[in-house]
Protein backbone atom coordinates (compact mmCIF):
# COMPACT_ATOMS: atom_id res chain seq x y z
CA UNK A 1 0.00 0.00 0.00
CA UNK A 2 2.75 2.38 0.96
CA UNK A 3 4.74 1.87 -2.22
CA UNK A 4 1.71 2.27 -4.43
CA UNK A 5 0.77 5.56 -2.82
CA UNK A 6 4.27 6.90 -3.16
CA UNK A 7 4.49 6.06 -6.81
CA UNK A 8 1.36 8.18 -7.27
CA UNK A 9 3.13 11.07 -5.60
CA UNK A 10 6.06 10.58 -7.90
CA UNK A 11 4.19 11.79 -10.94
CA UNK A 12 2.96 14.86 -9.05
CA UNK A 13 6.39 16.01 -7.95
CA UNK A 14 7.78 15.65 -11.45
CA UNK A 15 5.46 18.40 -12.69
CA UNK A 16 7.36 21.43 -13.87
CA UNK A 17 6.40 24.79 -12.42
CA UNK A 18 4.60 26.88 -14.99
CA UNK A 19 5.96 30.18 -16.32
CA UNK A 20 9.63 29.40 -15.87
CA UNK A 21 10.42 31.76 -18.76
CA UNK A 22 8.73 34.66 -17.04
CA UNK A 23 10.25 33.73 -13.69
CA UNK A 24 13.80 33.52 -15.00
CA UNK A 25 13.39 36.71 -17.01
CA UNK A 26 12.38 38.56 -13.87
CA UNK A 27 15.14 36.87 -11.90
CA UNK A 28 17.67 37.99 -14.48
CA UNK A 29 16.24 41.49 -14.14
CA UNK A 30 16.92 41.34 -10.37
CA UNK A 31 13.30 41.32 -9.31
CA UNK A 32 12.87 40.65 -5.57
CA UNK A 33 9.46 39.06 -5.90
CA UNK A 34 10.77 36.71 -8.57
CA UNK A 35 13.54 35.68 -6.20
CA UNK A 36 10.99 35.03 -3.46
CA UNK A 37 9.02 32.79 -5.85
CA UNK A 38 12.15 31.02 -7.00
CA UNK A 39 13.25 30.50 -3.41
CA UNK A 40 9.88 29.03 -2.44
CA UNK A 41 9.88 26.72 -5.46
CA UNK A 42 13.43 25.49 -5.49
CA UNK A 43 14.83 25.74 -1.94
CA UNK A 44 13.80 22.23 -0.91
CA UNK A 45 14.56 20.69 -4.28
CA UNK A 46 18.06 22.14 -4.32
CA UNK A 47 18.67 21.07 -0.74
CA UNK A 48 17.71 17.51 -1.51
CA UNK A 49 19.90 17.54 -4.60
CA UNK A 50 22.81 18.90 -2.60
CA UNK A 51 22.34 16.27 0.09
CA UNK A 52 22.93 13.73 -2.65
CA UNK A 53 25.91 15.62 -4.06
CA UNK A 54 27.54 15.93 -0.65
CA UNK A 55 26.66 12.31 0.18
CA UNK A 56 24.48 13.19 3.10
CA UNK A 57 26.83 15.76 4.66
CA UNK A 58 24.21 18.18 5.93
CA UNK A 59 26.53 21.05 6.82
CA UNK A 60 28.21 20.94 3.43
CA UNK A 61 24.83 20.73 1.73
CA UNK A 62 23.52 23.76 3.63
CA UNK A 63 26.61 25.82 2.93
CA UNK A 64 26.43 24.92 -0.74
CA UNK A 65 22.72 25.69 -0.84
CA UNK A 66 23.30 29.16 0.57
CA UNK A 67 26.02 29.79 -1.99
CA UNK A 68 23.86 28.42 -4.81
CA UNK A 69 20.99 30.73 -3.98
CA UNK A 70 23.33 33.72 -3.89
CA UNK A 71 24.84 32.76 -7.24
CA UNK A 72 21.39 32.49 -8.75
CA UNK A 73 20.48 35.92 -7.36
CA UNK A 74 23.62 37.36 -8.92
CA UNK A 75 23.88 35.53 -12.23
CA UNK A 76 20.39 34.34 -13.12
CA UNK A 77 19.83 33.58 -16.79
CA UNK A 78 16.69 33.36 -18.86
CA UNK A 79 15.33 29.87 -19.60
CA UNK A 80 12.14 29.02 -21.42
CA UNK A 81 12.28 25.38 -20.49
CA UNK A 82 12.04 24.12 -16.91
CA UNK A 83 14.28 21.15 -17.56
CA UNK A 84 17.01 23.38 -18.92
CA UNK A 85 16.63 25.69 -15.93
CA UNK A 86 16.85 22.79 -13.50
CA UNK A 87 19.94 21.47 -15.29
CA UNK A 88 21.55 24.88 -14.99
CA UNK A 89 20.61 25.05 -11.31
CA UNK A 90 22.18 21.67 -10.76
CA UNK A 91 25.42 22.85 -12.36
CA UNK A 92 25.45 25.95 -10.16
CA UNK A 93 24.70 23.86 -7.08
CA UNK A 94 27.33 21.25 -7.91
CA UNK A 95 29.93 23.97 -8.46
CA UNK A 96 29.00 25.61 -5.17
CA UNK A 97 29.37 22.28 -3.41
CA UNK A 98 32.71 21.66 -5.09
CA UNK A 99 33.99 25.10 -4.19
CA UNK A 100 32.94 24.50 -0.59
CA UNK A 101 34.62 21.12 -0.70
CA UNK A 102 37.76 22.68 -2.10
CA UNK A 103 37.95 25.12 0.78
CA UNK A 104 37.59 22.26 3.20
CA UNK A 105 40.15 20.19 1.34
CA UNK A 106 42.60 23.11 1.38
CA UNK A 107 42.23 23.28 5.15
CA UNK A 108 42.67 19.53 5.44
CA UNK A 109 45.69 19.69 3.17
CA UNK A 110 47.21 22.35 5.36
CA UNK A 111 46.57 20.28 8.46
CA UNK A 112 47.93 17.24 6.71
CA UNK A 113 51.10 19.05 5.73
CA UNK A 114 51.63 20.40 9.19
CA UNK A 115 50.87 17.31 11.24
CA UNK A 116 50.80 14.26 9.04
CA UNK A 117 53.39 14.75 6.36
CA UNK A 118 53.17 11.16 5.26
CA UNK A 119 49.44 11.20 4.58
CA UNK A 120 47.68 12.61 1.57
CA UNK A 121 44.19 14.09 1.41
CA UNK A 122 41.97 11.86 -0.62
CA UNK A 123 40.08 13.30 -3.54
CA UNK A 124 36.36 12.63 -3.21
CA UNK A 125 35.07 9.76 -5.26
CA UNK A 126 32.88 10.49 -8.24
CA UNK A 127 29.69 12.28 -7.39
CA UNK A 128 26.54 10.18 -7.15
CA UNK A 129 23.75 10.77 -9.58
CA UNK A 130 20.51 12.39 -8.49
CA UNK A 131 19.14 9.85 -6.05
CA UNK A 132 15.85 8.11 -6.04
CA UNK A 133 14.71 9.35 -2.69
CA UNK A 134 11.58 7.31 -2.78
CA UNK A 135 13.44 4.04 -3.13
CA UNK A 136 15.74 4.98 -0.28
CA UNK A 137 12.84 5.95 1.95
CA UNK A 138 10.99 2.75 1.24
CA UNK A 139 14.15 0.82 1.97
CA UNK A 140 14.62 2.68 5.23
CA UNK A 141 11.00 2.17 6.26
CA UNK A 142 11.37 -1.53 5.62
CA UNK A 143 14.05 -1.60 8.27
CA UNK A 144 11.61 -0.37 10.94
CA UNK A 145 9.57 -2.69 13.12
CA UNK A 146 5.94 -3.24 12.00
CA UNK A 147 4.58 -1.11 14.88
CA UNK A 148 6.93 1.74 14.13
CA UNK A 149 6.18 1.57 10.46
CA UNK A 150 2.43 1.56 11.10
CA UNK A 151 2.79 4.65 13.24
CA UNK A 152 4.79 6.51 10.60
CA UNK A 153 2.44 5.50 7.80
CA UNK A 154 -0.59 6.45 9.87
CA UNK A 155 0.80 9.92 10.51
CA UNK A 156 2.32 10.79 7.15
CA UNK A 157 0.36 8.77 4.62
CA UNK A 158 -3.10 8.46 6.12
CA UNK A 159 -2.84 11.90 7.70
CA UNK A 160 -4.14 10.65 11.04
CA UNK A 161 -4.16 13.05 13.99
CA UNK A 162 -2.10 12.32 17.08
CA UNK A 163 -5.28 11.62 19.03
CA UNK A 164 -6.37 8.98 16.52
CA UNK A 165 -2.95 7.38 16.62
CA UNK A 166 -3.06 7.44 20.38
CA UNK A 167 -6.34 5.56 20.51
CA UNK A 168 -5.28 3.04 17.85
CA UNK A 169 -1.92 2.28 19.49
CA UNK A 170 -2.97 2.57 23.11
CA UNK A 171 -0.20 5.10 23.78
CA UNK A 172 -0.64 8.57 25.23
CA UNK A 173 -0.57 11.47 22.76
CA UNK A 174 2.67 12.64 24.26
CA UNK A 175 4.18 9.20 23.82
CA UNK A 176 3.01 9.13 20.19
CA UNK A 177 4.63 12.51 19.53
CA UNK A 178 7.86 11.51 21.16
CA UNK A 179 7.96 8.18 19.33
CA UNK A 180 7.35 9.92 16.02
CA UNK A 181 10.16 12.35 16.75
CA UNK A 182 12.52 9.50 17.53
CA UNK A 183 11.45 7.65 14.39
CA UNK A 184 12.01 10.71 12.23
CA UNK A 185 15.52 11.10 13.62
CA UNK A 186 16.17 7.42 13.04
CA UNK A 187 14.93 7.63 9.45
CA UNK A 188 17.01 10.72 8.84
CA UNK A 189 20.20 9.14 10.11
CA UNK A 190 19.62 6.03 8.05
CA UNK A 191 18.78 8.00 4.91
CA UNK A 192 21.89 10.15 5.21
CA UNK A 193 23.97 7.07 5.91
CA UNK A 194 22.59 5.45 2.77
CA UNK A 195 23.49 8.53 0.78
CA UNK A 196 26.99 8.42 2.15
CA UNK A 197 27.36 4.77 1.20
CA UNK A 198 26.22 5.24 -2.38
CA UNK B 1 10.22 10.51 -7.88
CA UNK B 2 13.66 12.00 -7.79
CA UNK B 3 13.23 14.81 -5.30
CA UNK B 4 11.23 14.51 -2.12
CA UNK B 5 9.94 18.06 -1.79
CA UNK B 6 6.32 16.99 -2.05
CA UNK B 7 6.58 14.00 0.23
CA UNK B 8 5.53 15.09 3.75
CA UNK B 9 7.41 12.29 5.44
CA UNK B 10 10.67 13.01 3.64
CA UNK B 11 10.23 16.69 4.30
CA UNK B 12 9.71 16.06 8.00
CA UNK B 13 12.64 13.69 8.10
CA UNK B 14 15.13 15.84 6.23
CA UNK B 15 14.14 19.26 7.47
CA UNK B 16 14.91 20.73 10.86
CA UNK B 17 15.16 24.08 12.65
CA UNK B 18 18.57 24.79 11.20
CA UNK B 19 17.22 24.43 7.72
CA UNK B 20 14.27 26.66 8.61
CA UNK B 21 16.74 29.29 9.80
CA UNK B 22 18.74 28.89 6.61
CA UNK B 23 15.56 29.31 4.58
CA UNK B 24 14.97 32.71 6.09
CA UNK B 25 18.61 33.82 6.08
CA UNK B 26 19.18 32.82 2.47
CA UNK B 27 16.03 34.63 1.36
CA UNK B 28 17.20 37.84 3.00
CA UNK B 29 20.72 37.43 1.67
CA UNK B 30 19.28 36.93 -1.79
CA UNK B 31 17.29 40.14 -1.47
CA UNK B 32 20.43 42.00 -0.41
CA UNK B 33 22.36 40.58 -3.36
CA UNK B 34 19.58 41.56 -5.75
CA UNK B 35 19.40 45.09 -4.37
CA UNK B 36 23.16 45.43 -4.65
CA UNK B 37 23.15 44.14 -8.21
CA UNK B 38 20.37 46.55 -9.12
CA UNK B 39 22.24 49.46 -7.54
CA UNK B 40 25.44 48.54 -9.37
CA UNK B 41 23.57 48.33 -12.64
CA UNK B 42 21.99 51.75 -12.07
CA UNK B 43 25.35 53.30 -11.18
CA UNK B 44 26.91 51.76 -14.27
CA UNK B 45 24.11 53.09 -16.48
CA UNK B 46 24.26 56.61 -15.03
CA UNK B 47 28.04 56.55 -15.20
CA UNK B 48 27.96 55.56 -18.85
CA UNK B 49 25.47 58.30 -19.66
CA UNK B 50 27.54 60.87 -17.81
CA UNK B 51 30.80 59.72 -19.36
CA UNK B 52 29.54 59.57 -22.93
CA UNK B 53 29.64 63.34 -23.62
CA UNK B 54 32.99 63.66 -21.87
CA UNK B 55 34.44 60.84 -23.96
CA UNK B 56 33.00 62.36 -27.11
CA UNK B 57 34.60 65.67 -26.25
CA UNK B 58 37.93 64.04 -25.53
CA UNK B 59 37.82 62.13 -28.83
CA UNK B 60 36.95 65.26 -30.80
CA UNK B 61 39.66 67.29 -29.09
CA UNK B 62 42.26 64.65 -29.83
CA UNK B 63 41.23 64.21 -33.43
CA UNK B 64 41.30 67.91 -34.30
CA UNK B 65 44.98 68.53 -33.47
CA UNK B 66 45.83 65.30 -35.26
CA UNK B 67 44.03 66.47 -38.41
CA UNK B 68 45.67 69.88 -38.22
CA UNK B 69 49.09 68.30 -37.86
CA UNK B 70 48.35 66.08 -40.83
CA UNK B 71 47.28 69.04 -42.99
CA UNK B 72 50.41 71.00 -42.01
CA UNK B 73 52.73 68.08 -42.63
CA UNK B 74 55.22 69.17 -45.31
CA UNK B 75 55.19 67.31 -48.62
CA UNK B 76 58.13 67.59 -51.02
CA UNK B 77 56.22 69.63 -53.61
CA UNK B 78 54.71 72.15 -51.25
CA UNK B 79 57.57 72.64 -48.87
CA UNK B 80 58.90 75.82 -50.45
CA UNK B 81 55.47 77.34 -50.77
CA UNK B 82 54.65 76.65 -47.15
CA UNK B 83 57.81 78.28 -45.98
CA UNK B 84 57.08 81.33 -48.12
CA UNK B 85 53.52 81.55 -46.88
CA UNK B 86 54.36 81.26 -43.20
CA UNK B 87 55.35 84.92 -42.55
CA UNK B 88 52.21 86.27 -44.19
CA UNK B 89 50.08 83.86 -42.12
CA UNK B 90 51.55 84.99 -38.89
CA UNK B 91 51.30 88.77 -39.47
CA UNK B 92 48.76 90.49 -41.65
CA UNK B 93 49.71 93.94 -42.83
CA UNK B 94 47.02 96.24 -44.06
CA UNK B 95 48.11 98.41 -46.99
CA UNK B 96 46.45 101.22 -48.88
CA UNK B 97 45.34 101.07 -52.53
CA UNK B 98 48.43 103.04 -53.60
CA UNK B 99 50.75 100.70 -51.75
CA UNK B 100 49.00 97.77 -53.43
CA UNK B 101 49.44 99.27 -56.91
CA UNK B 102 53.07 99.96 -56.05
CA UNK B 103 53.62 96.22 -55.61
CA UNK B 104 52.94 95.69 -59.32
CA UNK B 105 54.96 98.38 -61.11
CA UNK B 106 54.49 98.81 -64.86
CA UNK B 107 51.11 97.06 -64.98
CA UNK B 108 47.67 98.33 -65.68
CA UNK B 109 45.62 97.59 -62.58
CA UNK B 110 42.19 98.49 -61.27
CA UNK B 111 40.25 97.90 -58.07
CA UNK B 112 36.69 96.87 -58.90
CA UNK B 113 33.79 96.45 -56.52
CA UNK B 114 32.37 97.89 -53.30
CA UNK B 115 34.82 99.02 -50.60
CA UNK B 116 35.71 96.07 -48.42
CA UNK B 117 34.93 93.59 -51.18
CA UNK B 118 37.10 94.84 -53.99
CA UNK B 119 39.00 92.80 -56.55
CA UNK B 120 42.33 93.73 -58.01
CA UNK B 121 42.11 93.29 -61.75
CA UNK B 122 45.10 93.27 -64.08
CA UNK B 123 43.74 94.94 -67.14
CA UNK B 124 46.45 93.66 -69.53
CA UNK B 125 45.56 90.03 -68.83
CA UNK B 126 41.80 90.24 -69.05
CA UNK B 127 41.63 90.25 -72.83
CA UNK B 128 44.61 87.98 -73.35
CA UNK B 129 43.89 84.85 -71.17
CA UNK B 130 40.23 84.79 -70.12
CA UNK B 131 38.33 87.02 -72.48
CA UNK B 132 35.05 86.82 -70.62
CA UNK B 133 36.29 86.69 -67.03
CA UNK B 134 38.78 88.92 -65.21
CA UNK B 135 41.38 87.27 -62.99
CA UNK B 136 42.00 88.97 -59.73
CA UNK B 137 43.12 89.00 -56.21
CA UNK B 138 40.73 89.90 -53.43
CA UNK B 139 41.60 92.97 -51.51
Amino acid sequence: MFKARHSQRASVSGTAPAGVGELTRRLAGHDEEAFRTFHALYFDRLYHFLLVVTRGQEDEAREALQETLLRVARHARVFDDEDAFWCWLKVVARNAARDGGRKQRRYLTLLGRLALRWSTVEEPASEPAESNWQAMLTETLDELSPDERRLVEGKYLDGAATRELSSSTGLTERAVESRLLRLRRQLRERLLKKLNER
Amino acid sequence: MKSPEENPLLKEVLHDERLAALRETSLNQGFDTIRRARRNRRVARVGTLALAPVLLLVVLTWRRPAQETASHAPTPGTQQRTVAATPSNNSVKIISDEELFALFPGRSLALIGRPGNQQLVELDRVGRRWPGRPSGVEN
